[in-house]
């Protein structure tokens, strides 16, 4: 079965209608990029599958796992498995970052009829994942996303996804406001998750991400649809050519 | 208007108080008189103006009695610290460990003092506590019982903190009980003290809370007071509080107000001498009905001196919240540094905040600001937290806790910022569902 399927999807932002009939299938395993110019609709789809509110769905429909994804509340999708990264991390003044994410995997838990984890047990397995990130255990107590760079905000957000391991990632511009060297670090972090059974949604604007996540399919978004669609090779080519054909075309 | 409400509820218990003849015999006529001409403020009154005690009067009152089986509630601060225990703003010997107290600490029982006969301690008290048009200072003076006498001797450092709990408690749910605790507290100079403070409520019925405390911090002195105000919800607590800081004293204050139906709690500080500094912040929490108050007058009397108030306010339901602090900088208080900022978080419709920081500045050479905010919780993290899996009324808790724990982690002493932080964190868990 697909874990994800999004059939003739449309949504609106503050009543205008932004995605026009969106299809994609993801299957286990695969990485997906979602390419496409500013504006053609790449951030709304991400908030519209994690439910942000005023991203609002009018037709269509998106199944997870076979399940309803657009009736779920963020937080159940969530539990479900799937997990946003933020194009714009937000900053929690007074939440600690390790209180965070005990809150955060503990409800996953919860959700899933498991018994709490065992706190020590917890903050050992945080560390480690942490310092594959290159992230000190002082960022850690640190409020989330308080006073961090560009870069570590990023670096926050895989370490948000290798503690909660979630069926379905949407990685939102991940590359935007990184150099090259936190691009690597983020980048790796995101390769060591791919397995058989998890799947990445990766939007982009730019072809230089997927050099370092290679995806297994490549679509091209504009005007609030898929226009085209390909193997790896066409975000090369979009590299090259640059938008204005497809944008032209839808 | 019933009759209930034009009566003075404690105009009895005031003429009676005045007509003892013991050690205060002098100060409870004039204090007696003082509230007998004044009665309960009205909102007529500009610093009543946002505070109505209409409530108040309703309440039948009986004079608080003797508890014979006090019964200290678990939401008192946490931590260690020698205890001095006022049950209905009397002393308990059997509660208060008064055979512990640290060296350079001396402390006595106001009754006790009344009992020998000791003149002096008229000296010690006056009538409002520095306070004007303030009754509620006058019936707490005429009618006193009881409460404690703080000395530290000059250049004690005292390690230990003392824990002050102030208990009131009703055993009886017909009519509510008024206890008039006081304190005075000296830090001579040079010397150091913190002071954790629990005012808690206990028993069946409500509770009126009204205690004065005048406090004096010597040249070179230092006072940390950290206060938890977590009374009843059906209660009164009124608490009016004078501070007088001599040359280079430090005061160190955070109030957590939690509880009660209404509270009000009304600092008076003097920077009297040439580079004190002062520091008041404060959270608190307010659902239901409930009215939280603060009230802060600072007044810049002397050259270099500094004062910093951050008060937060999470307000829920139709509960209110009051703020209003009023810093007057004299001419002689040049390079004066005075700050004061009201943050209010509103959860619903019905709530509401009357915040009024003011500044009065006779002085040109001063750094001053004040400042006033209110909102709801910010979208953007509410929807971070619930995009991480976390529940919607656990998300909304924890932005909650994060916006009044961001002034609790100011606090400089470890112990009692712990235990402030405990105090909250106990009272949003308690209360589930808090802005759901």
């Amino acid at each position: 079965m697909a874990l994800l399927e999004i059939k003739n999807l449309h949504a609106e932002v503050g009543g205008q209608e932004i995605l026009k009939g969106i299809d994609l299938t993801v299957n286990p395993g695969e990485v997906h990029a979602i390419m496409g110019p500013n504006g053609s609709g790449k951030s709304t789809l991400s908030y519209a599958l994690a439910g942000r509110e005023g991203y609002e769905p009018t037709q269509g429909g998106v199944l997870f796992d076979g399940k309803d994804l657009m009736e779920m509340a963020p937080e159940e999708r969530a539990c479900e498995g799937l997990f946003l990264a933020f194009q714009y991390p937000v900053e929690l003044p007074g939440v600690g970052g390790t209180t965070f994410l005990k809150h955060a995997l503990n409800a996953k838990r919860k959700y899933h009829g498991e018994d709490e984890l065992d706190a020590m047990a917890f903050v050992k397995q945080l560390r480690a994942k942490a310092k594959e990130l290159n992230m000190s255990d002082e960022m850690l107590k640190r409020p989330v996303n308080v006073g961090f760079s560009g870069g570590e905000k990023k670096r926050n957000e895989t370490l948000q996804m290798a503690v909660l391991e979630p069926r379905l990632a949407i990685l939102d511009e991940t590359d935007s406001g990184l150099d090259i060297d936190a691009l690597k670090i983020v980048a790796d972090g995101v390769n060591k998750l791919r397995s058989p059974e998890r799947a990445f949604v990766v939007i982009t604007h730019y072809q230089r991400l997927l050099d370092y996540i290679v995806p297994d399919h490549v679509h091209v978004l504009s005007k609030g649809r898929i226009v085209s669609s390909g193997g790896k090779e066409l975000a090369l080519e979009l590299e090259k050519n640059g938008y204005a054909d497809f944008v032209d075309a839808a | 208007m019933s009759d209930q409400e034009t009566v003075d509820p404690f105009r009895d218990t005031v003429r009676a108080a005045a007509e003892r003849r013991d050690a205060l015999a002098k100060l409870r006529v004039q204090a007696a008189e003082a509230y007998d001409s004044a009665g309960l403020p009205t909102r007529h009154v500009e610093r009543w103006k946002f505070t109505d005690l209409r409530g108040l009067r309703r309440l039948g009152f009986a004079e608080a009695h003797t508890v014979d089986a006090p019964r200290l509630p678990d939401h008192v601060l946490s931590g260690e610290g020698v205890r001095l225990v006022l049950v209905n703003g009397r002393v308990s010997p059997s509660l208060s460990q008064l055979d512990a107290l640290p060296e350079g600490v001396r402390v006595r029982s106001i009754a006790a003092a009344i009992q020998a006969e000791d003149e002096s301690v008229a000296d010690r008290l006056t009538l409002d506590a520095g306070f004007t048009d303030a009754p509620l200072a006058a019936l707490n003076t005429a009618a006193l019982e009881d409460g404690w006498m703080i000395d530290v001797a000059p250049g004690a450092r005292v390690e230990a903190p003392l824990h002050l709990i102030f208990l009131a408690q009703n055993d009886a749910s017909e009519s509510a009980a008024a206890c008039l605790p006081r304190l005075v507290l000296s830090v001579g100079e040079g010397a150091s003290l913190s002071v954790l403070e629990s005012h808690v409520g206990a028993g069946v019925g409500a509770t009126f809370s009204n205690s004065v405390s005048e406090i004096a911090v010597g040249a070179d002195a230092r006072l940390g007071h950290y206060v938890l105000q977590h009374e009843r919800t059906d209660s009164y607590h009124i608490a009016s509080t004078a501070i007088r800081l001599d040359e280079r004293a430090v005061y160190d204050g955070f109030v957590l107000q939690l509880g009660a139906a209404l509270a009000r709690r009304e600092v008076r500080a003097l920077l009297a001498g040439e580079a004190a500094s002062l520091t008041i912040n404060g959270a608190y929490l307010g659902d239901g009905e409930r009215l939280v108050d603060n009230t802060l007058y600072t007044d810049h009397a002397a050259p270099a001196t500094v004062s910093a108030e951050t008060f937060k306010g999470v307000l829920d339901h139709r509960a209110r919240g009051v703020f209003q602090a009023k810093t007057r900088v004299q001419r002689a208080a040049q390079q004066t540094d005075a700050h004061q900022l009201h943050k209010a978080l509103l959860l619903a419709d019905g709530a509401e905040v009357d915040a009024k920081p003011e500044l009065e500045i006779y002085a040109d050479d001063v750094a001053c600001a004040h400042g006033a905010t209110a909102g709801d919780l910010d979208r953007d993290q509410l929807f971070y937290l619930r995009a991480r899996g976390v529940p919607e009324n656990q998300a909304r808790a924890m932005l909650i806790e994060a916006f009044m724990l961001d002034s609790v982690e100011a606090v400089t002493d470890e112990a009692a910022r712990e235990a402030l932080r405990a105090a909250l964190a106990a009272k949003l868990s308690d209360m589930e569902g808090i802005g759901a």
